[in-house]
């Protein structure tokens, strides 16, 4: 059973390392992340004074590229951000629930592999002493 | 004074005034088209919004009056929500089933005008074939034609009308089930921005 022992240490080490750096890489993005109306140039929009088009409703996005940030803002004071400039940079519009979200899920693969870690550890134990028991009883003269 | 005298001086006193008859104004989807329909779903997950240029419709519009009424048409095909697999299951007939139903629309029953450019508008929401009335908000501006609007591929005066309303989606017969579940909301949040010319 040593090998079984052996692969649940190992198991819930790597898990319990990495549980930590989910919360590190995930408040990496959120210290880059922060409320903005996507929005794309409209020359149309333009006839009307409005240089822009708002893409769906504003959202916490990963700012990859400042430079993407605009000046301008909505009537609520939301920053605009250019899908334009994400676009030429190649920048996908990262929102901040979706990493969250994946962080979350990790979070609950990782802790599902520390419990299966100590579920096989408490297993090998218990064979152990099963057999030690057995080993000993088949020792004792009758 | 002959009775055709009276005509055109009614109607010289008229273009004096200023007064205006309601016009009629297309919305018009072609290869560059200006039109934007998105519907937005939020979800714990994440936010996706699905997009198309492929609006439709016609407006008649009083600006002397400020009312109006008019029928815009989303085309279901060419909603681009940024995955091709998620387009084509928006297609399939458990969700807005573009086979049967290729185009959502909105027609106006009733435009009452709030302030500025605002409008309160009530009309009938059609999706998967489903009928609902619903009341919203509508801004409504009009360019008069210019050089800028004739450049932007527009003829004579230009209407913009922007609005956006909920829609909850088991309403029009869409369930949510499956892998969906919680990765696509009950409620979408469906906006408009459409141009429409005048054609003179």
């Amino acid at each position: 059973m040593k090998w079984l022992k052996a692969a649940a240490w190992a198991v819930m080490v790597i898990a319990g390392l990495a549980l930590p750096v989910t919360f590190v890489v995930e408040g990496q993005y959120r210290s880059k992340a922060s409320m903005h109306q996507l929005v794309k140039a409209s020359a149309e929009a333009g006839l009307f004074g409005d240089p822009y088009e708002e893409l769906g409703t504003p959202q916490v996005f990963v700012i990859e590229d400042p430079s993407a940030v605009l000046a301008e803002k909505t009537d609520d004071g939301v920053p605009l951000l250019s899908k334009d400039k994400l676009d030429e940079k190649g920048l996908y519009p990262l929102q901040m629930q979706m990493v969250s979200w994946i962080a979350g899920l990790a979070r609950m693969g990782l802790g599902a592999m520390i419990g299966a870690g100590v579920l096989a550890l408490v297993l090998a134990m218990w064979i152990e002493r099963r057999r030690a028991a057995q080993s000993s009883s088949a020792n004792q003269p009758s | 004074m002959n009775s055709k005298a009276v005509l055109l001086a009614a109607l010289g006193l008229a273009a004096s005034l200023g007064v205006a008859a309601p016009q009629t104004y297309t919305i018009r989807a072609g290869e560059k088209s200006p039109q934007v329909a998105q519907v937005e779903s939020k979800t714990e997950a994440e936010t996706f919004t699905g997009k198309t240029a492929n609006v439709t419709g016609r407006i008649t519009f009083d600006a002397a009056k400020k009312t109006g009424s008019g029928r815009i048409s989303v085309d279901v095909k060419s909603i681009d929500t940024g995955i091709p697999l998620r387009n084509d299951h928006l297609q399939e007939s458990r969700w807005l089933d573009a086979g049967k139903h290729p185009a959502i629309t909105f027609e106006t029953t009733q435009v009452r005008h709030i302030s500025g450019d605002q409008y309160r508008v009530t009309g009938r929401y059609t999706m998967k074939g489903v009928t609902k009335n619903i009341t919203t908000t509508a801004t409504v501006r009009l360019a008069k034609a210019s050089e800028q609007t004739r450049r932007q591929g527009f003829r004579g005066d230009v209407l913009q009308i922007r609005t956006s309303f909920n829609v909850v989606l088991k309403d029009h017969g869409v369930v949510i089930s499956g892998q969906a579940v919680g990765k696509v909301s009950e409620t979408v949040r469906i906006s408009i921005t459409a141009y429409a010319d005048s054609g003179r």
